[in-house]
């Protein structure tokens, strides 16, 4: 599992957020639950009764993470959208957007 | 809507208790469990809890599966050894030319030859040319018996029946049984009203909801339900399953259309239903 991976999960579960960003970012449900096993086998998350926390353990791997991948300012308890994110284009590039793509 | 840590977990703890395999890198399209998904992503989290709960309930069976309810079945019917042959033929009118599941599941444990010798000897005689099962059973201590794989409303088996006897394939004197894997009560009901108690079965089958649940609750379900299906565009005639039916049965991956629609309408490429119609 990737690093920005396992850091979004973590994030996603610590603020009770849905695993929306995960599929955006191209991943099938049948693969977020092998994540959340493995994450469970870990010992990052914990599982009590119906609930789905992380542990201890679970925040510092959170904060090693954020250092790790430079999470600074509001991004230390928030994601960046990298499911959204569009790669540089040169300035003077001519930007069409796809009207079937915007999403609002 | 999507789908909360919690709602994929317990998804994940009804595939285990179900024993339906969760293949991690399997498409959208193939997956079950990534189906499911693809169908609780448009509700709610109480309306994808429903999804699940109903889940406990559901039996989706392979043509595998089947060999131990046809035995189980066949040994319900009180005199089975007084006969001196069994005709098994698949339940279907003799005027329809397609295939039908009843054709496949006969056509199974027809080839099932292991099986049927040991527990019935030479007594199983298998066809499905109504000349010869008309004559056949016209003599005596002979039993015919009609096998599919389902029985929802009970419509197909008064249909065929019906049809049968107008034909005159059938007389009022003969010995015959109509043997299904699974039965929704109800169903079951209505054919013994016509024609007596001829249907035996492997599991007897409740309502998925009107059964399990009562008062209050089940008021709340059922109005529950019927957003849920609001959200699909249920045609009447499959809301709650054909005939009101509730059912909760898959066979072979495709779910009968007596099962709640939820389970098996898909509109759009993108909206899958966790089984296939």
């Amino acid at each position: 599992m990737q690093s920005e991976v396992k850091l979004l999960l973590l994030k996603l579960v610590r603020y009770n957020g849905n695993l929306s960003p995960l599929i955006k970012l191209g991943y099938e449900y049948s693969q977020i639950i092998h994540f959340i096993n493995l994450l469970i086998k870990d010992n990052l998350l914990l599982k009590t009764g119906n609930k789905i926390i992380v542990t201890g353990l679970g925040i510092s791997e959170i904060e090693i993470l954020n250092k790790k991948l430079e999470r600074t300012e509001s991004a230390i308890w928030i994601e960046p959208d990298i499911g959204s994110k569009v790669s540089q284009i040169d300035v003077n590039d001519v930007f069409l957007p796809d009207q079937d793509e915007l999403s609002f | 809507m999507s789908i909360s840590v919690e709602n994929l977990t317990a998804l994940e703890e009804l595939f285990v208790k179900k024993e339906w395999e969760i293949l991690r890198d399997e498409s959208l399209f193939s997956s079950t469990f990534n189906r499911f998904c693809s169908r609780m992503d448009l509700y709610n989290s109480t309306e994808q809890q429903l999804m699940i709960e109903l889940g406990y309930n559901f039996l989706d069976l392979g043509i595998n599966d089947f060999q131990p309810y046809f035995i189980e079945a066949i040994k319900k019917i009180d005199d089975i050894n007084s006969y001196t042959s069994i005709i098994v033929a698949p339940l279907k009118k003799p005027s329809l030319r397609i295939t039908k599941s009843s054709d496949s599941i006969w056509y199974h444990i027809k080839n099932y030859s292991d099986f049927s010798y040991e527990t019935f000897g030479s007594k199983l005689y298998f066809t499905s040319d109504w000349d010869i099962i008309s004559k056949g059973i016209d003599r005596p201590k002979v039993i015919l018996i009609l096998i599919d794989d389902f029985i929802g409303t009970g419509e197909t088996v008064n249909d065929t029946l019906a049809e049968l006897y107008e034909m005159n394939f059938l007389h009022n004197t003969h010995k015959i049984r109509v043997l299904t894997f699974l039965a929704q009560e109800e169903g079951v009901a209505a054919i013994e009203k016509n024609y007596g108690s001829i249907v035996i079965y492997g599991l007897g089958l409740k309502k998925g909801l009107s059964d399990n649940y009562t008062g209050d609750i089940l008021s709340e379900k059922i109005k529950m339900m019927q957003e849920m299906e609001g959200k699909l565009k249920v045609d009447s005639e499959f809301s709650f399953g054909y005939g009101k039916s509730e059912s909760l049965v898959a066979l072979s991956k495709r779910a009968t259309n007596n099962t709640f629609p939820i389970f098996w309408l898909e509109k759009g490429k993108k909206k899958l239903a966790p089984f296939k119609r």
